[in-house]
């Protein structure tokens, strides 16, 4: 196993095929929680652990699951390691659990964790899927974080990941902080990152 | 059929592995989380009914990080033959009509919801009550958490009927959020209920007090 494979496998989640751009994948949680930075992270590591865990477990599991009746291993690994996060942040992190909601548990059915397992675990060696798993969560981490300063700048006027209580636009676009404000606020970042890979000439 | 067996087995030991690890973890973190919702969830509720009862203005940190360890050892379990015991918190101090504090639980829009319900022990009347727990539509049923609304419990006597205006009763609910302002109005009837039921307990609980 080279280095330069298990590297292809991380970086591959952060741009080339980074959720929920270019998946297009959990785009639920990435449009329901993201009404802030701090939300955004928090969501997108407790996604990360799940993803990680779950494809090393599936990767490591793969010649003694029958391909029958995978489908139900899988979701019984991914469920039992979202109620772990469950737990450990209701347990150490309770203001997170409490703004993240129903959207943590919810993380069993995110497309990209089943999607994970199935396009790229079921078929791969222990160290690249945890690569894979470690750059796909990522990739989400900072989409969602992005989006999340975004609409918390512009919706709320405040970045509270990084300044605290400072407020940046006393009269902010109240719209980004709705549901259809994140659409908005998806769309504009599709075309800014279409825009982008096509400066770069890809 | 030794396919199914095997399709079986390795399904079922997954689902073993996984019961162990959530049955561990969960015995690690739950006493944890039962201290979370309390000081994080119970302990404001029941700050805001002693704001409400007492009036006058903002506690300073010192002042509240108190208040907190006081209400929190306040904490009493009253044996009443239920599955679980009954908690009741005793908010008054010496020489004050007893007031205690019952947790009720309504049927909102998005699930259960918590009032912590301030009863004064004598009149069976209400001094005041703060939300819980509550998982209502954003800007819609969390409206109920609004002063207007939850203003209209302070000082309610006994008989007051906790229904809306419209059904006949004595309250306001809040507009769009019918059904949350029912489920609050059901938690504090049920905080009141418990209370009448035990009141025996409750007397008891508080002539043995600390």
């Amino acid at each position: 196993m080279s280095a330069s494979v298990l590297v292809k496998e991380f970086s591959k989640g952060l741009w080339k095929e980074i959720p929920p751009f270019r998946l297009v994948l959990g785009l639920c949680p990435a449009l329901a929680v993201t009404t802030s930075a701090e939300n955004g992270l928090g969501m997108g590591l407790s996604a990360t652990f799940v993803l990680v865990c779950s494809n090393m477990l599936i990767s490591m599991l793969r010649k003694v699951i029958p391909s029958e009746v995978r489908v139900a291993c899988y979701i019984v690994i991914i469920a039992t390691f979202v109620v772990c996060v469950e737990m450990i942040t209701k347990a150490y992190f309770f203001e997170l659990s409490e703004s993240l909601g129903l959207f943590i548990p919810l993380i069993v059915v995110n497309c990209i964790i089943l999607g994970r397992a199935e396009a790229f675990a079921k078929k791969n060696p222990v160290l690249p899927s945890i690569a894979d798993g470690l750059g796909m969560g990522l990739g989400f981490t900072l989409s969602l974080t992005i989006l999340g300063s975004f609409r918390e700048l512009f919706g709320a006027g405040t970045l509270g990941l990084l300044f605290g209580d400072k407020v940046f636009l006393e009269q902010p676009f109240g719209f980004l902080q709705q549901a259809p404000g994140a659409f908005v606020a998806l769309g504009l970042m599709l075309g800014g990152m279409n825009l982008l890979g096509r400066w770069l000439g890809r | 059929m030794l396919n199914v067996l095997r399709l079986f087995a390795a399904l079922a030991g997954i689902a073993l592995a996984s019961g162990l690890v959530l049955g561990k973890l969960h015995q690690a973190t739950v006493e944890k989380i039962s201290e979370n919702v309390m000081r994080y969830k119970k302990v404001p509720a029941l700050l805001s009914v002693q704001a409400a009862m007492r009036g006058g203005g903002e506690l300073s940190e010192q002042e509240r990080a108190e208040m907190e360890n006081q209400l929190l050892s306040s904490a009493r379990y009253l044996d009443v033959g239920a599955k679980e015991p009954l908690c009741i918190y005793v908010l008054s101090g010496a020489g004050e009509t007893p007031v205690v504090a019952i947790e009720g639980f309504g049927e909102g829009y998005g699930g259960k919801l918590g009032v912590m319900t301030g009863i004064d022990v004598d009149s069976g009347g209400l001094t005041a009550v703060g939300i819980t727990t509550m998982s209502e539509t954003p800007g819609v049923g969390t409206r109920v958490l609004e002063p207007g609304f939850t203003a209209q419990f302070v000082r309610l006597g006994k008989d007051a009927a906790l229904r809306l205006k419209k059904d006949g009763g004595d309250l306001d609910g809040v507009s769009g959020a019918t059904i949350s302002s029912q489920a609050v109005m059901d938690a504090v009837r049920q905080a009141k209920e418990l209370h009448e039921q035990h009141k025996a307990a409750v007397l008891d609980a508080l002539s043995q007090g600390s």
